[in-house]
């Protein structure tokens, strides 16, 4: 096979990723990121680690746990050069789901609340919630994450806790 | 919403909903078209200044006055090519470290900043003894061409690539300042990693 096919190979294969994991992504990178900049930067930087690793995808794990990897490890490693979350940016957080005024108001309120209260968790626990979000198994986030299934559960069930205490106003 | 009246899976309807799937793969494929093009551009930048660093010393070497000052030339051009291979070495490493278990990321990343920490300063010290090798050359140039500080040939080899060289050396700092900063940070985020109990984010 020679370069050019290996590209090929890895075009077709990141714009299926896309096509599938898209969405997925851009929600793991607002768990990264506060404002509409740094989630387009951070999507880029996701998406360009992606499609390097392809090649190297030899499947010993599921498609999806390999980006969810990439995407949270990227994540990680763009959060460090950021400052501390602190407040969500009222305009540019969430994309817009429907036009419809007062509904999109109080869905944009609650998707603001719970994005804000995900990035107060700790770096392991914002990845179990969302990776539990996101509706993988306990077996599927230890993978990701590269701990055993029952620290995964242990880490999941803090994570619960504190994400529910957060939205109730206890600790925010 | 409130966490005591919010059931577990109001809140992932209301996490999957945070994404417009539509929207998020069309931005996603802009993205994507972005990234590609940005990493292409960096790394022809990166090529061309390497690859313009070393022909300027070969230039100089041609006219190095002993054997002394051909060596020195001969090492400061190894030491150019050295500093990119390594810099691209790194830049593997570091996308390897993002496809292993995102408890085991922070501590490879660490190892990466380390490393390109003392990159940065090795850039510094090649950047040093290039000032060293050319120094001479800029000298005997101006004495044996009869130019003056402001002639063209003086701003061609000496004044470009003087500002050639504090662009590099800024920009090592600059690496070098934000390893160290990332370094900081990930011994906290590992100490997250280890700490049995861990809860919200230290602010």
């Amino acid at each position: 096979m020679t370069a050019t096919d290996g590209d090929a190979d890895a075009d077709g294969h990141a714009h299926r990723i896309i096509r599938e994991y898209g969405a997925m992504l851009a929600r793991v990178a607002w768990g990264y990121a506060d404002n509409a900049q740094d989630h387009d930067d951070l999507m880029q930087e996701t998406l360009l680690a992606i499609w390097r690793a392809i090649p190297r995808f030899r499947g010993e794990a599921s498609e999806r746990t390999f980006v969810l990897r990439i995407a949270h490890n990227r994540g990680v490693s763009f959060a460090l050069g950021r400052r501390a979350f602190e407040h969500l940016n009222e305009a540019n957080d969430v994309p817009d789901p429907n036009p419809s005024a007062e509904t999109l108001l109080i869905r944009e309120q609650q998707q603001q609340q719970l994005g804000h209260a995900i990035r107060r968790l700790v770096e392991p626990q914002r990845q179990t919630v969302m990776l539990h979000l996101e509706g993988l198994s306990l077996r599927e986030i230890a993978d990701v994450q590269g701990i055993s299934e029952t620290n995964a559960g242990v880490r999941l069930s803090r994570a619960r806790a504190t994400l529910r205490a957060l939205l109730s106003g206890a600790d925010a | 919403m409130s966490g005591r009246d919010v059931s577990w899976d109001a809140l992932r309807a209301e996490w999957l909903r945070s994404a417009d799937a539509a929207g998020a793969v069309a931005a996603a494929e802009r993205q994507m078209r972005s990234a590609r093009r940005g990493a292409l551009v960096g790394q022809m930048i990166e090529a061309a200044i390497a690859l313009g660093a070393v022909a300027f010393v070969g230039l100089a070497l041609r006219h190095a006055a002993n054997v002394f000052e051909a060596g020195l030339g001969v090492i400061v051009a190894i030491a150019i090519c050295v500093a990119w291979l390594r810099r691209r070495e790194l830049a593997r490493q570091e996308q390897q470290a993002l496809e292993v278990g995102t408890m085991d990321h922070p501590r490879l990343v660490r190892v990466v900043r380390q490393r390109q920490a003392r990159l940065a300063q090795f850039i510094m010290a090649v950047v040093a003894l290039d000032l060293i090798f050319l120094i001479p050359w800029w000298v005997i140039g101006a004495r044996v061409h009869s130019r003056r500080l402001s002639d063209i040939g003086s701003i061609e080899t000496m004044w470009l690539p003087l500002l050639g060289m504090a662009l590099l050396i800024a920009w090592s700092a600059r690496a070098r300042a934000r390893a160290m900063h990332d370094l900081e940070m990930l011994d906290s985020r590992i100490a997250q990693m280890d700490a049995p109990d861990d809860g919200l984010a230290a602010r």
